[in-house]
C-alpha cells in the first residue's frame, strides 16, 4: 500500500535524525562518543541534569509557550481584514501592498532587530510581554496574510452571490462562508505563525532578554558560535517534543474537516 | 493611486519619527563618583543598587555557581543570561543609544573587542578601581587581539591556541613549519583549519603562517595603521596555502575544527584550550587528545569583562567584576573547567598546555589592522579562487 | 479584464490592521537602511552623502558570489520543495486509511528550528556521520564522501528541503482542496487523460498556492543565515552571512546596508519573476 510505504519513509526521514539527537543528548561526558563509534560508549542523563541545573529553561518553556498562542492570535485578528481585501478586492496599488507585508521577512533577522529595537525602545515596549507578542506578531504576519490572501481569493465568487441572492447578512456570510472556506489556508497560517513565534530569536534576544528568556535564546548559546552538540541536543528535544506531542493533538482533533474541507462538497 | 502613496508616505513617516524621535539624554550617573570613590563606598553603593545584569556566552555552569555565590556574598541580586556571542553584541550596539541600556557588564573577546571600543562602548578605566588588578595578566589589560585597550577591560581568563592532535594518527607531532608542511604533503586533507573569518583558532594559524613565510612578527608592533611595504611580500603566504589547498581541511567555526577532529575526519587542527578543555569535559571529544604550542609559536589571549557605557548600575558591575577575578572563583573556575585563569598568583597542575609551553612559545598577536587585512586577504586569496 | 475597485475609506481602514502595522514598525528599518547605503546616518564615523559604499559593494566579489549563492540556494529550494510536494498534496486530496498518521509525520520537520534542523541533518552527512558509514558497509564507496560544506550548497539544498517540505506542503494542500470534484470529474467524462488533468486543470488552478508557496520558500532560502552557516560551503558565504560579516568583522556597517537594500531588491525581482511565470501559467486557462 502507498501510504504504508509513505509511512515507512517518513518515519526513517524524520526519525533517524531526532533519533540520533537523542543518543548524543545521553552521550556520557567521561565518555565521548567519536569516530569509530556507531553509538556512544555509555549513556548518562548527565548532559540533561546540565541544562535543566545551569540553564533556566523552564522559565523559557513557558514564556515562549505563552507568547506563541497570544502572537498567533493577535497576528489572526490584523491580518482578516486586510486579507479580505487583498484577497477579493483589485484595489490600486494591491500588488505594492503584497510586497510591503512581506518586508519583515526579507530583510535578513539581526539588522532588522538592530533597528526594530529602537522602535520598540521609544514605544515602551522593550523588556515588556507585551512588546514580546507584538514582536512575534509582526514576524508572523507575513506568512498569515500572503496565505489567508490567496485563501479569499480561491472562495468562487458564485457561492457569495448565491448567498447574497438569499439575502444573507454580512455577520452571516463571514460565519457560514468565509470562515470554514478558508479554513485549511487559516489553519496553515495559524501553524507558520506559531512556529515562526517559537522560532523567533534575534529580535526577542534584543528585546526581551534579561527580562524574559524564550527556548531560541537558550538554544543559540549552544548552537550558535559555541555549538556544543551534546546540550544543543538537549534543548533541540526540549523544543521538539511539545511541539510534536501538540502537533499529532491537533492533526486528531482537526482531522475530519481539515482533509475533506471544501473539497468540492459545494 | 495618489491616495495610496500618501497613506503610505504618511505610515512611513510616522515610523520613522518614532525611531528618529530617541534623544540622547545624559548617561546615568552614580550617586557617587565611581573613579574616586574608595572601594568600601563603592561596595555600599552596589548593595543599594541591588541587582546587576551579566551577559555571556559560554561557561553556563561555572556563571551560574558564581552568580550563587555573590548572591549569597553581597546579597545582590544577578540576571545572568548566557546568550550568543554575535547576539551579545549586537543587543550591546543596539542600546548603544538608549540612556539607559539594560546590560550591566558582558564578557568581551574575539573580533568584538575591535568593534566595541570603536564604537566606545565601555566605561572606564576600572583599572584603577578594581582591586588586585595587578594580579590579573598585565599584557591582557592592556593589548586584546591587538586592539589597544587601556585598561577598559579587565581580564577573565586567558586563552591559548595550540596544535590539537589525535596521538593514536599522528606520531611525531611538528614543531617547525617545515615539519607541520611536511606532515600535511604526506597526509592530505587530515590537518585542517577555520576560516579565519568565522573564528580564532583559524586565525592563529594564518597569523603563524605569515610570520614563518613571510619573514617574522617584529616588524609589524606598534603600528596603529596598516603600513603597505610590510605587508608587499604576504602573497608569499597566500601561495603556500593556495598551493596547498586541496591537501587542507578548511572547517567553519574553532567548534568545527574539534567536532571534525572527534568525527575522525582529521587528525590535526588548531584550537582554543579553553574550548577544548570544554568540549572534552562534555564529551564532546575524546579525552586522548592531545594539545601543545609548537616551537613556532602560536597567538594566545584571552577574554575580558567590561562595564558598559549607559549601564544604570555602574558599582554593581564593577563589584561583580572584582568578584569573578577574585583568587577564590579563579580558581573555582579553573578547577571547574580546566579553563586557565587570568590571575598570575595561583599554582596550577593538569593543564592542557604546560607552563613552559606558554613562556616559551605564545605569540602575541600583531596589531588588530594587520589582522583584519590578513583575513580578507586570505578569504580572498585562498578560499575564493 | 478585472473590474478595478476604488479605494475607499472602508477599504482603507481594513487595510490598516495589517499592512499599517508593518509599515509602522519595519518602516523606518527600511528608510534607514537605504539612507545608511548612501552615507547617511552611519553608526561608525562621518555621515556623508556618498555613493562610495555602493562602489565598493559593486566592486566586490566577494558580494557578487555571495549573491549568486543565495539566489542559487533560494531557486533550487523553491522548485526543489515544490516540486516534491506538490504530488504529496494531490495524494492527500483524497482522504485515506493512516492518511491523518502519515500527514502528522510529514509535518513534523516545520516544528523544529532551522538551526537544529542544519545540526541534525549533520549528524547524517558528516564524514562519517551515518549516510557515509551505510555506504562504507555496504562497500559502495571506499572513501567516505565529503557531503558536508560542500562547494556547490547541496547540503543546504537537503537541509531546506527536509525542514521545508511540509511548509510548502501545507500550501499546497490548501490550494487544492479548493479545487472542486466535480471539475475532475467532468475533465474525466471528457477522456482526458491523467497528464492531461495534472497540467491543464490542478497545476493551473493551484498555481496562486503554487506562488505562494515558491515565493516564501525563495525568501528564506535567499535570506538564510543559520543554515548556510552550518552545512554551506566555506566560501562564499550567504549574502545574509557577508552582510553580518561586513558589519561586525569588517565594521563596514554601511556598505553592509547596502547588501541589505540588494537584497530587498533582489527579492522583489525574483517574486516579479515568479508571478510572470505563474500568470503564463494560468493565462492558458
Amino acid at each position: 500500500m502507498l501510504t504504508a510505504f509513505f509511512v515507512l519513509i517518513q518515519l526513517l526521514w524524520v526519525g533517524i535524525p531526532i533519533l540520533m539527537a537523542i543518543m548524543w543528548s545521553l552521550v556520557n561526558p567521561k565518555d565521548a562518543w567519536s569516530y569509530p563509534n556507531i553509538f556512544p560508549p555509555s549513556f548518562s542523563l548527565e548532559q540533561w541534569r546540565y541544562v535543566f541545573n545551569y540553564t533556566n529553561i523552564a522559565r523559557a518553556l513557558r514564556t515562549s509557550y505563552s507568547v506563541a498562542p497570544l502572537a498567533v492570535l493577535l497576528s489572526f485578528l490584523l491580518s482578516l481584514p486586510t486579507s479580505y481585501v487583498l484577497g477579493r478586492k483589485n484595489i490600486p496599488g494591491k500588488k505594492v501592498f503584497m510586497l510591503v507585508v512581506l518586508l519583515p521577512m526579507i530583510m535578513p533577522g539581526m539588522v532588522v532587530a538592530l533597528f526594530l529595537s529602537r522602535v520598540f525602545s521609544m514605544l515602551g515596549l522593550s523588556q515588556t510581554f507585551f512588546g514580546l507578542v507584538i514582536a512575534h506578531t509582526l514576524m508572523s504576519m507575513p506568512y498569515m496574510i500572503r496565505v489567508m490572501t490567496t485563501s479569499f481569493a480561491s472562495i468562487p465568487q458564485d457561492v457569495i452571490d448565491a448567498a447574497e441572492n438569499l439575502g444573507a447578512s454580512t455577520f452571516v456570510k463571514i460565519k457560514d462562508i468565509f470562515l470554514p472556506m478558508i479554513r485549511p489556508g487559516l489553519i496553515a497560517g495559524m501553524i507558520f505563525a506559531f512556529t515562526t513565534s517559537i522560532e523567533e530569536f534575534n529580535l526577542t534576544f534584543i528585546i526581551g532578554t534579561p527580562t524574559f528568556e524564550t527556548i531560541p535564546t537558550i538554544l543559540y548559546s549552544f548552537m550558535g558560535y559555541n555549538f556544543i552538540r551534546t546540550n544543543a541536543s538537549v534543548v533541540s528535544l526540549l523544543m521538539m517534543t511539545p511541539n510534536i506531542i501538540m502537533l499529532f493533538i491537533v492533526e486528531r482533533f482537526l482531522k475530519s474537516d481539515y482533509l475533506s474541507a471544501s473539497l468540492g462538497k459545494m | 493611486m495618489k491616495k495610496v502613496l500618501l497613506v503610505l508616505l504618511v505610515l512611513l513617516m510616522a515610523s520613522t519619527l518614532a525611531f528618529a524621535a530617541g534623544t540622547k539624554e545624559a548617561a546615568p550617573k552614580a550617586d557617587i563618583d565611581l573613579q574616586s570613590a574608595s572601594w568600601d563606598q563603592i561596595v555600599e553603593a552596589a548593595k543599594a543598587e541591588g541587582e546587576v545584569t551579566f551577559y555571556a556566552w559560554y561557561f553556563p555552569d561555572y556563571f551560574k555557581e558564581a552568580a550563587n555565590d555573590f548572591e549569597a556574598q553581597y546579597g545582590i541580586k544577578v540576571n545572568l543570561i548566557i546568550g550568543d556571542q554575535t547576539a551579545n553584541f549586537n543587543k550591546a550596539i543596539s542600546e548603544k543609544g538608549n540612556a539607559v541600556g539594560t546590560i550591566d557588564a558582558m564578557i568581551v573577546g574575539g573580533q568584538w573587542v575591535k568593534t566595541t571600543m570603536d564604537l566606545d562602548l565601555f566605561w572606564g578605566p576600572i583599572k584603577d578601581i578594581i582591586p588586585e588588578s595587578d594580579k590579573l595578566a598585565p599584557s591582557l589589560w592592556e593589548v586584546q587581539e591587538g586592539v589597544l585597550t587601556k585598561g577598559y577591560l579587565a581580564p577573565f581568563h586567558r586563552n591559548q591556541t595550540g596544535i590539537l592532535y589525535d596521538p593514536e594518527r599522528v606520531s611525531n607531532p611538528p614543531q617547525t613549519w617545515q615539519e607541520l608542511e611536511a606532515w600535511i604533503d604526506a597526509n592530505p586533507k587530515k590537518f585542517g583549519f577555520n576560516d579565519p573569518s568565522k573564528g580564532g583558532s583559524g586565525q592563529s594559524f594564518v597569523h603563524t603562517l605569515i610570520k614563518e613565510t613571510t619573514g617574522g612578527l617584529e616588524k609589524y608592533v606598534g603600528d596603529s595603521d596598516v603600513v603597505a611595504s610590510k605587508v608587499a611580500n604576504w602573497d608569499k603566504a597566500w601561495d603556500w596555502a593556495y598551493s596547498r589547498k586541496d591537501k587542507l581541511t578548511f572547517t567553519v567555526s574553532n567548534n568545527d575544527s574539534i567536532i571534525r577532529l572527534n568525527d575522525g575526519e582529521i587528525a590535526m587542527t588548531f584550537g582554543w584550550d579553553d574550548n577544548v578543555k570544554d568540549m572534552m569535559n562534555k564529551g564532546n571529544l575524546f579525552s586522548r587528545a592531545k594539545m601543545y604550542i609548537p616551537a613556532m609559536g602560536a597567538a594566545g589571549g584571552g577574554d575580558t569583562m567590561g562595564v558598559l557605557k549607559n549601564s544604570p548600575r555602574k558599582a554593581a558591575a564593577l563589584l561583580f567584576i572584582s568578584h569573578i577575578t577574585s583568587l577564590e572563583q579563579q580558581k573555582k573556575k579553573y578547577e571547574m573547567l580546566g579553563a586557565y585563569p587570568a590571575r598570575t598568583d595561583i599554582t596550577l597542575s593538569g593543564t592542557l598546555l604546560t607552563e613552559e609551553d606558554r613562556a616559551k612559545n605564545a605569540l602575541a598577536w600583531f596589531p588588530a589592522p594587520y589582522k583584519t587585512l590578513m583575513i580578507s586577504e586570505f578569504v580572498k586569496n585562498v578560499l575564493m579562487k | 479584464m478585472k473590474k478595478k475597485d476604488s479605494l475607499t475609506p472602508f477599504t482603507l481602514l481594513m487595510l490598516l490592521p495589517g499592512v499599517g502595522f508593518i509599515i509602522f514598525f519595519i518602516g523606518s528599518s527600511i528608510v534607514l537602511t537605504i539612507l545608511q547605503s548612501f552615507g547617511l546616518f552611519s553608526i561608525m564615523g562621518n555621515s556623508t552623502l556618498t555613493l562610495g559604499y555602493w562602489k565598493a559593494i559593486l566592486n566586490s566579489r566577494e558580494a557578487l558570489d555571495s549573491l549568486l549563492f543565495s539566489l542559487k540556494m533560494g531557486v533550487l529550494s523553491s522548485l526543489g520543495t515544490v516540486m516534491v510536494a506538490f504530488p504529496l498534496a494531490l495524494f492527500f486530496r483524497k482522504s485515506g486509511q493512516g492518511k491523518g498518521m502519515l500527514g502528522s509525520l510529514i509535518k513534523i520537520p516545520l516544528f523544529i528550528p532551522a538551526l537544529v534542523a542544519a545540526f541534525l541533518i549533520l549528524n547524517l552527512i558528516s564524514y562519517h556521520g551515518l549516510i557515509n558509514t551505510i555506504l562504507m558497509r555496504l562497500s559502495i564507496i571506499k572513501e567516505p564522501l565529503r557531503m558536508l560544506n560542500d562547494k556547490f550548497g547541496w547540503g543546504v539544498v537537503m537541509i531546506q528541503v527536509w525542514k521545508n517540505l511540509p511548509f510548502v506542503l501545507l500550501i499546497l494542500m490548501s490550494a487544492i482542496s479548493s479545487i472542486r470534484d466535480d471539475t475532475i470529474d467532468a475533465a474525466k467524462n471528457l477522456g482526458a487523460g491523467y497528464f492531461s488533468i495534472l497540467f491543464r486543470i490542478y497545476i493551473p488552478l493551484a498555481m496562486p498556492g503554487i506562488l505562494v508557496a515558491m515565493i516564501l520558500m525563495f525568501i528564506k532560502a535567499f535570506g538564510d543565515f543559520p543554515i548556510t552557516s552550518v552545512a554551506g560551503p566555506v566560501y562564499p558565504s550567504s549574502v545574509a552571512g557577508r552582510m553580518q560579516i561586513m558589519a561586525n568583522l569588517y565594521q563596514e556597517w554601511n556598505q553592509a546596508a547596502v547588501l541589505g537594500v540588494i537584497i530587498i531588491l533582489t527579492t522583489f525581482f525574483v517574486i516579479w519573476a515568479y508571478s510572470r511565470f505563474a500568470e503564463l501559467v494560468q493565462g492558458d486557462n
